[in-house]
C-alpha cells in the first residue's frame, strides 16, 4: 500500500484517501480536489459504502491513510496494531447523507437542521433559527420548521436531511445513494437541488444512477481502480 | 387517511386473520387471569375495609414499600441504562456470558436470590465482611430491602432497554456524530429521548417487580415493622392471625400496581396537526 | 360467529372431562385394601413425624400416610378451604382452638402429645458474647425472633414478659426456621427458637437456657378432623403418637413431654 504521500500544495487540498479492507475485498486509492465531486461507481459489494464508512469514521480499515486538506483523518499502517491516527467521527467535520434521511424523529424539522450548527460556528438560538429558516427556503420547504419528520413525505424528508448536513458546515460531504429511496417523480427535482447546494462542496458520491453522475460528478472513480474525468 | 365511504357512521371492523381457536383460547386465558381478581373483590367485606387498612402496621408497610420500590427503580434506571447500552452497542469477548448473568436473578427463586445476597453482603459475606469491619452493616436495614429489590428487578430493566436499543439501531447516533455532536451530547440529546418508550415499559416492570418482592427481602433484609416489613411481608404475616386483613392489604397492593401501570401507559390520543 | 362459539365451548369444557375428586382416606386404586391417611402437621414436626409415620406404617401395613407440613395457621386455613385431611397436629393450642371453633375437628379426639420450650441460640463463635436473655436484649445485640403472630413468636413474648424484659429484635421472622437460618449464618447475634429447631443445627449454633422458659411452653395438640373417612385409622395414629414409641421419637428430636 502506498505510504503517506509527499506534501505538495496540489496534493493536500481536498480529500486524499487510500484504504483497504481485506475481508470485504475493498481497495481504493483516490484524490478529490477541493470543491469537486467524485462519484464512486461499481457493482454491488465492491466496497463503495465501506469506503464511505471509513471516511466517516465508523469503520477502521485494515490499512489506509486519509487526509482532508491538512487534517489527517486516519493512518492505519497495519491491521495488527491500532491505527497510528484515528480522528473520531465527531471531530472530522464530515457530513453524511444516505438514502434514508434518518431525521431525528423526536425533534422538529427546524431543530433537526439546527442540530449541527455549533460546528459551523453559529451561536445563539435566534441566529440559528433564522439560519434554519434560510436553509428551509433554500431547499424549497419554507414554513415547514415546526413540523415533525413523521409528517413529511420521503422527498421532503430528504430535503431536510440535505439542509441539516449543509447547515453543519462540513468540510466534506459523503452521499450514499441519496436518491435511491425516492420515487421517479421526486428524484429529478432533488437531483437539481443537490447540484445547486453542493456546488462549492467537496463531495464523494456513491451512486448507481447515471443521471446522478451526469448531474453531480466532476470525476468518476470505478472501484476496479481507474480514475477519469467525466465527459 | 382514506376517505370514509358516504353513509358509514363508523369504521368497519377488520376481519381477524388469526384462527378462531386462538381467539377462543385467548378468551379463556383472559378469564383465567381475571377470575382471581373478581373473587378477591367479591370476597371482601367492604365495611371492614377502612379499619383494616388504617392500622399502623399496614400504613407503615405500604409507605415502606412505596419508598423502597421507588428508590430501587431509580437505581435500576441509573444502572440499567449503561449496562443495556454496553450490551447492545459494544462487542466484547464474554458479552453473551454477561447477558446470561444479568438474566440470572430473573430465573432463580427469590429466596435463592436472598441467600446469595446474604453470601455477598451479609455480615460474614464476601463483601459484607469488609463492610462490617468498616462499621457498615447492611442486613436488617431498609437499605437491604432496596438492595434486594434492585437485584431482582434489574434484569427487567436491562432486557427491556436492550431489546429496544437493539431494534432501533445506531443510525441516529451516527448521524448525530457526523454532525459534530460529542458522544455525551449524542447520548443526552438523541439516545435517551429515543429510549423513552423502552424506558417507560422498563420502569413499570421494574417498579412492579420491586413492589412485589418477597423472598429475597425476607431472607436477606429481615422483617421488622417500619424498617424492613414491606407490603408483601405484611400480607404474609397478616394471614397468620387475620386472613381478612391479609385480603384487604392484597387489594391495596393490587390497586397500587394498577395505578402505576395506568399512569405509565395512559396517553391522551395525540392529535395530528 | 358460530365457529367462535363452538371453539370456545369445546376448549372450555375440555378440563372438566379429566376431573376426579380427591377424598380423604381414599381407597388406593391398585389395592382396595390399602388406605391412605392424610395428616396436616405443623412445620416443626417435620422430622419426628416422618420417623413416626415410617414406624406406624411398618406396624400397620394396610395403612399408608401422607403428611403435609406448613405453619399452623396455614394448616387451619387450608382445612377451612376444604383440604382433605384425617388428622391435624398444630404447634400451639390457639390454632387448634380456631379449628375447633370452625367445627373442623372432632373435639373428643383432641389430645396434647408434646410440648416445645423456647431456647436462646447464638452463632457458633458467639460474636456478641451472649449467654442469657438479659444479654440478648441489649441494644447493640442483633437479636432475631419470630413475629408475635406466629406460635413461636407468641411464646417468645410470653417468656420475655415473664422474665421482665422487652424484646426489640432487628427482625421478626415469619417462620422459626428463618430465625435459625439467620443465626446460623451469623447474620444475627442471637435468636429465640424452639428447642427442637436448635437441635437441627448442633454444629452451627450454641444454645443458652432461658430462665422461666419451662413454665411457658407451647403445647402441641392433635385431633381427628370432623369429616374424616377413616376414624379408626386416625384414632390409631393419634394413639401411636402418644404411645411410648411415638413419645420416644419426639423426645429424641428435642420435644418436651405433653
Amino acid at each position: 500500500m502506498p505510504s503517506a504521500p509527499a506534501k505538495t500544495t496540489v496534493q493536500t487540498t481536498g480529500l486524499r484517501a487510500t484504504l483497504a479492507v481485506t475481508n470485504r475485498n475493498v481497495a481504493v486509492d483516490f484524490h478529490v480536489p477541493r470543491g469537486t465531486t467524485l462519484a464512486l461507481v461499481g457493482p454491488n459489494g465492491a466496497g463503495k459504502t465501506t469506503t464511505l464508512q471509513a471516511l466517516a469514521g465508523w469503520l477502521i480499515p485494515d490499512t489506509g491513510y486519509a487526509a482532508l486538506d491538512d487534517t489527517v483523518l486516519f493512518d492505519c499502517p497495519t491491521p495488527e496494531r491500532k491505527p497510528a491516527v484515528w480522528l473520531p467521527a465527531a471531530d472530522r467535520g464530515i457530513g453524511y447523507l444516505s438514502q434514508d434521511p434518518h431525521l431525528f424523529p423526536h425533534l422538529s424539522v427546524r431543530d433537526n437542521i439546527v442540530y449541527g450548527m455549533h460546528r459551523a460556528g453559529m451561536k445563539g438560538r435566534q441566529a440559528r433559527n433564522a439560519a434554519a429558516e434560510e436553509w428551509l427556503e433554500r431547499v424549497g420547504l419554507s414554513g415547514y420548521g415546526r413540523r415533525k419528520p413523521a409528517q413529511l413525505s420521503g422527498g421532503q424528508a430528504q430535503r431536510v436531511a440535505i439542509a441539516r448536513v449543509l447547515a453543519s458546515g462540513p468540510s466534506l460531504v459523503l452521499l450514499d445513494e441519496p436518491l435511491a429511496a425516492l420515487d421517479r417523480a421526486a428524484a429529478p427535482a432533488l437531483r437539481q437541488l443537490l447540484a445547486d447546494v453542493l456546488q462549492d462542496q467537496t463531495v464523494v458520491l456513491v451512486t448507481h444512477h447515471e443521471a446522478d453522475v451526469k448531474a453531480l460528478a466532476d470525476n468518476v472513480y470505478r472501484l476496479s481502480g481507474s480514475i477519469s474525468p467525466w465527459e | 387517511m382514506t376517505q370514509q365511504p358516504l353513509g358509514t357512521r363508523r369504521q368497519a371492523l377488520l376481519a381477524p386473520s388469526i384462527p378462531p381457536a386462538t381467539i377462543a383460547i385467548a378468551l379463556l386465558t383472559g378469564a383465567f387471569l381475571v377470575l382471581p381478581f373478581i373473587a378477591l373483590l367479591t370476597g371482601i367485606t367492604w365495611s371492614d375495609l377502612p379499619e383494616l387498612l388504617t392500622s399502623q402496621s399496614a400504613v407503615d408497610a405500604l409507605w415502606l414499600s412505596l419508598r423502597t420500590a421507588t428508590v430501587a427503580t431509580v437505581i435500576c434506571i441509573v444502572l440499567g441504562i449503561p449496562l443495556a447500552l454496553v450490551l447492545a452497542r459494544t462487542d466484547f469477548p464474554g458479552r453473551n456470558l454477561t447477558r446470561v448473568i444479568v438474566l440470572v436473578p430473573l430465573v432463580i427463586p427469590p429466596v435463592v436470590a436472598g441467600i446469595i445476597l446474604t453470601e455477598a453482603f451479609g455480615r460474614r459475606g464476601l463483601l459484607g465482611e469488609h463492610l462490617s469491619a468498616l462499621g457498615i452493616d447492611i442486613a436488617f436495614t431498609t437499605a437491604a430491602v432496596v438492595l434486594a429489590q434492585t437485584f431482582v428487578a434489574l434484569p427487567f430493566m436491562v432486557t427491556t432497554l436492550e431489546s429496544h436499543l437493539a431494534s432501533s439501531g445506531q443510525h441516529y447516533e451516527r448521524i448525530a456524530q457526523s454532525l459534530g455532536a460529542s458522544k455525551w451530547r449524542t447520548f443526552c440529546t438523541i439516545t435517551l429521548p429515543l429510549l423513552r418508550p423502552g424506558l417507560l415499559s422498563g420502569t413499570v416492570l421494574t417498579f412492579a417487580r420491586a413492589l412485589g418482592e418477597f423472598g429475597a427481602t425476607i431472607t436477606f433484609a429481615g422483617s421488622l415493622q417500619g424498617t424492613t416489613r414491606t407490603m408483601p411481608l405484611e400480607i404474609y404475616l397478616a394471614r397468620e392471625t387475620d386472613p381478612d386483613s391479609a385480603v384487604a392489604l392484597s387489594l391495596v397492593l393490587i390497586l397500587v400496581a394498577v395505578i402505576v401501570i395506568a399512569v405509565a401507559y395512559f396517553r391522551p390520543t395525540q392529535r395530528r396537526s | 360467529m358460530k365457529r367462535y362459539l363452538t371453539a370456545f365451548l369445546g376448549v372450555a369444557l375440555l378440563p372438566l372431562t379429566g376431573c376426579s375428586e380427591g377424598a380423604a382416606g381414599q381407597q388406593n386404586s391398585e389395592d382396595p385394601e390399602q388406605v391412605t391417611l392424610q395428616v396436616l402437621a405443623a412445620a416443626s414436626l417435620n422430622q419426628p413425624f416422618e420417623e413416626i409415620a415410617e414406624d406406624f406404617t411398618a406396624a400397620h401395613p394396610e395403612l399408608s400416610i401422607e403428611i403435609s407440613y406448613a405453619g399452623s395457621s396455614t394448616l387451619v386455613q387450608n382445612l377451612q378451604a376444604g383440604a382433605p385431611a384425617d388428622v391435624l397436629a398444630t404447634a400451639d393450642e390457639v390454632s387448634m382452638n380456631t379449628a375447633n371453633d370452625a367445627g373442623l375437628i372432632d373435639v373428643d379426639s383432641r389430645a396434647i402429645f408434646a410440648s416445645n420450650t423456647l431456647v436462646g441460640i447464638v452463632p457458633a463463635d458467639n460474636p456478641a458474647s451472649v449467654d442469657s436473655l438479659q444479654q440478648a436484649v441489649a441494644p447493640e445485640v442483633n437479636l432475631v425472633t419470630c413475629a408475635p403472630q406466629v406460635p413461636c413468636g407468641a411464646l417468645s413474648q410470653a417468656v420475655a414478659e415473664a422474665a421482665g424484659v422487652k424484646l426489640e429484635p432487628v427482625s421478626e421472622e415469619l417462620q422459626v426456621s428463618d430465625v435459625l437460618g439467620k443465626v446460623r449464618s451469623a447474620q444475627a447475634d442471637a435468636g429465640l427458637v424452639y428447642a427442637t429447631e436448635a437441635a437441627l443445627a448442633p454444629q452451627e449454633v450454641e444454645v443458652f437456657h432461658i430462665d422461666g422458659a419451662d413454665d411457658a411452653r407451647n403445647f402441641y395438640p392433635i385431633a381427628q378432623t370432623s369429616d374424616t373417612d377413616q376414624p379408626e385409622a386416625s384414632a390409631e395414629f393419634i394413639d401411636y403418637v402418644q404411645s411410648d414409641s411415638g413419645q420416644a421419637v419426639l423426645e429424641a428430636h428435642g420435644f418436651g413431654a405433653p
